[in-house]
């Protein structure tokens, strides 16, 4: 048999092998409304927002899977937050041992529940930084499954920084929205992004990763290197500015992005009838950022108590982190420099977070979240009910504090006490092989 | 070229086992025995099931859940199964992986697309309901059958089919304290290492849950049931599982990996 029988046989072999066993497409359409109020010092709308999407998934059930997510988001209060485009897309094909993915996605590494250590390719939506939400990246990696090891390796082809807000109308704008303008006076001021000083331009301003995930004998193990942008930008420098047709300070300001390595270490492990999870990450500041290398971690725990509230069982989450990181960035605040927002990138140096949830019955959950500022004092309490009343349906209020020292990062937004009405419907149907 | 004569001994003795199978009357052997073939039937090669799981409250009203689950034997007596959501929207992506173990606990991560990670979860929370539906996670793997005593305990007609009844107990400590279920009765059909019916009975005796099987088919040689259903006796509520397709095919390791969870949507 010649070389080109062979190939394609081994071709023809190759395709039966990964002929779809049942493949299967979904659409789902969802929309989304929601309602947030100041309810503290001075009752103000925060946030009206209506949003709509589509998804699309592909999924041969063995080989290959194919998902696209488009968003768009109108917020009258907030417009800072509209947007319309790509959420998600992305694509995954496993070819033996081996699984290829690429595309606009979200990378998440460590495993505590909050406030990670190790998390490089995190990329976050600050436009409400008490939301903690995420924002997808543009990335391709490869992992490689082997003799109960996972080994990947992430590519992130060019920089791309967390979503920021630069208007001083929004609460959780890092930037003053007064200034003193000549003469003395107290102004107005607004903000306009300038250029985007990235880590490196091309190839030079990528980023990679290798981590390696082991579950042996009852408890997961990993290790993550990666030498990747801080996505909060070390500095914003003002580079211009010119008044307003209204009096307002028109700042032009350019924000300017470092890079870290970053070695890492952590684990999971069942303890009774909860789990205990760990983090600990070296990372170093790397093209000239003098701050030196610091040391973040994280332990935290989760449990299960029966019976506690009305028979029903409560999960507990708990999680101390620590950050060697904070509070660093105050020696790069200099003449030029607006400030450097460490707020963001290193809330907090000591902090606790706990959850507890509970299913109260098959349509309805109850969450109560605290996250307590051990270092500043400041923290933040939220109790939130979702109810499910139909499949797709949920409607979801939430109440959440926030107090404490204006020093602290949840300080400052310490007039911003806040009720949330959220209610989603999304549809799915499953399109014929 | 050689004559693949362990191919051929493999296949033999795997048809002579189910024939015996067939062929033994439950009640005449060893009730641990039997039990060991139930769930070796019931484990099988590489298997992937479409589903629909509907939840029935007790007044009647549905909602449905599909799912893909695929099992997989990873080694000899310990079989991994992955359990993949694709609707309602709210559940979409959701994953979760339990992996038996011979030596310890078995291994259970979950998937969750809100959060982008995968979490491990303590087997000794096996009690804890799964993803909303009344089957418990201890529900959904093999008991360890040296922790529990068997005994054949009477013969009953089930909807017209012959069975006898095996009761299964805790017989260690550890299982006794771990489980949800002081005792298990089930309704053994006669000639087949297959159960149609169980009730799970508290640590007080009362009991809990009745599962039932239906619908039975035979897939790639193997007895299936198309139709689960698991009720909760006490609030009436009862979760049940129609089978859409089945497929035995072989399925990679690399899906049955705690990384692997974590996937696109």
């Amino acid at each position: 048999m010649g070389l080109r029988r062979w190939s394609a046989l081994a071709v023809a072999l190759a395709l039966a092998a990964s002929a779809p066993a049942r493949a299967r497409t979904t659409l789902t359409l969802g929309v989304e409304a929601e309602q947030d109020r100041a309810v503290a010092r001075a009752p103000t709308s925060l946030r009206s927002a209506l949003t709509g999407s589509l998804t699309a998934l592909y999924d041969d059930g063995r080989t290959l899977r194919l998902m696209g997510a488009v968003h768009a988001v109108r917020d009258r209060e907030a417009p800072e937050r509209d947007r319309i485009g790509i959420r998600e897309i992305s694509g995954q094909i496993g070819i033996g041992d081996v699984e290829l993915r690429a595309g606009r996605q979200f990378i998440r590494w460590g495993r505590l529940d909050a406030l990670r250590a190790i998390d490089p390719f995190r990329r976050r939506d600050l436009a409400d930084p008490l939301d903690d939400a995420d924002e997808s990246i543009w990335a391709a990696s490869a992992t490689v499954y082997r003799g109960g090891y996972a080994i990947e390796a992430v590519w992130v082809p060019f920089f791309q920084g967390d979503r920021i807000p630069y208007d001083p109308k929004s609460p959780w704008c890092y930037f003053p929205g007064q200034t003193v303008g000549e003469g003395g006076q107290v102004v107005a001021a607004v903000y306009d992004e300038g250029r985007v000083r990235a880590p490196g331009d091309g190839v030079a301003g990528s980023e990679v990763g290798l981590r390696i995930d082991a579950s042996p004998a009852g408890y997961d193990l990993g290790l993550s290197f990666s030498r990747a942008a801080e996505r909060i930008p070390a500095t914003f420098a003002v580079v211009g500015t010119s008044w307003t047709e209204d009096g307002a300070l028109r700042a032009t300001v350019d924000p300017s992005y470092a890079t870290c390595w970053m070695a890492g270490i952590d684990g999971a492990w069942p303890l009774g009838d909860g789990t205990v999870r760990a983090e600990a990450a070296l990372l170093a500041p790397a093209q000239g950022d003098a701050r030196g290398h610091f040391v973040r971690g994280g332990v935290g725990a989760d449990w299960p108590f029966d019976g506690l509230v009305a028979g029903r069982t409560v999960d507990l989450f708990v999680t101390y982190a620590f950050d060697g990181g904070s509070g660093r960035r105050g020696a790069y605040v200099g003449e030029g420099i607006l400030a450097t927002p460490d707020c963001y990138s290193h809330p907090f140096r000591h902090a606790v977070v706990a959850r507890a949830s509970m299913a109260a019955s098959s349509t309805l959950a109850l969450e109560a979240e605290t996250l307590r500022d051990l270092q500043a004092g400041d923290a933040m309490l939220s109790c939130a009910a979702r109810w499910s009343p139909a499949n797709g349906l949920e409607i979801e209020g939430e109440l959440r504090w926030v107090g404490g020292p204006d020093a602290g990062f949840l300080g400052r937004y310490d007039a911003y006490d806040t009720a949330r009405l959220r209610a989603r419907y999304a549809w799915s149907t499953s399109l014929p092989d | 070229m050689r004559t693949p004569w362990a191919a051929i001994l493999v296949v033999v003795l795997a048809g002579t086992t189910v024939e015996r199978a067939l062929a033994a009357e439950p009640g005449d052997g060893d009730p641990r025995e039997w039990m060991d073939r139930i769930q070796t039937e019931a484990a099988g090669p590489d298997e992937r099931v479409e589903a629909t799981m509907v939840l029935i409250e007790a007044d009647g009203s549905r909602r449905a859940r599909t799912t893909t689950m695929y099992q997989k034997d990873i080694a000899p007596g310990r079989t991994a199964r992955r359990t993949e959501f694709s609707s309602p929207p709210e559940m979409a992506g959701s994953a979760l992986l339990a992996i038996e173990n011979l030596d310890r606990p078995d291994d259970w991560w979950i998937y969750l697309p809100a959060y982008h990670t995968t979490r491990r979860i303590a087997a000794a929370n096996r009690g804890e309901t799964y993803m909303g539906t009344d089957f418990s996670y201890e529900d959904l793997t093999d008991m360890d059958l040296g922790s529990y005593r068997f005994a054949w305990i009477g013969e009953e007609i089930l909807e017209g089919v012959g069975c006898r009844l095996l009761e299964a107990r805790p017989a260690t400590e550890e299982e006794r304290a771990g489980s949800l279920y002081g005792r298990r009765v089930y309704w053994v059909e006669k000639g087949k290492p297959v159960w149609r019916k169980v009730v799970l009975y508290g640590r007080d005796g009362s009991p809990l849950k009745q599962a039932t099987n239906t619908s039975p088919v035979t897939s790639g040689g193997r007895l299936r049931w198309d139709i689960t259903e698991m009720r909760d006796l006490a609030s009436g509520h009862a979760t049940r599982i129609e089978v859409r397709a089945r497929r035995l095919e072989p399925l990679p390791e690399r899906l049955f990996t705690e990384r692997s969870l974590r996937r696109p949507g």
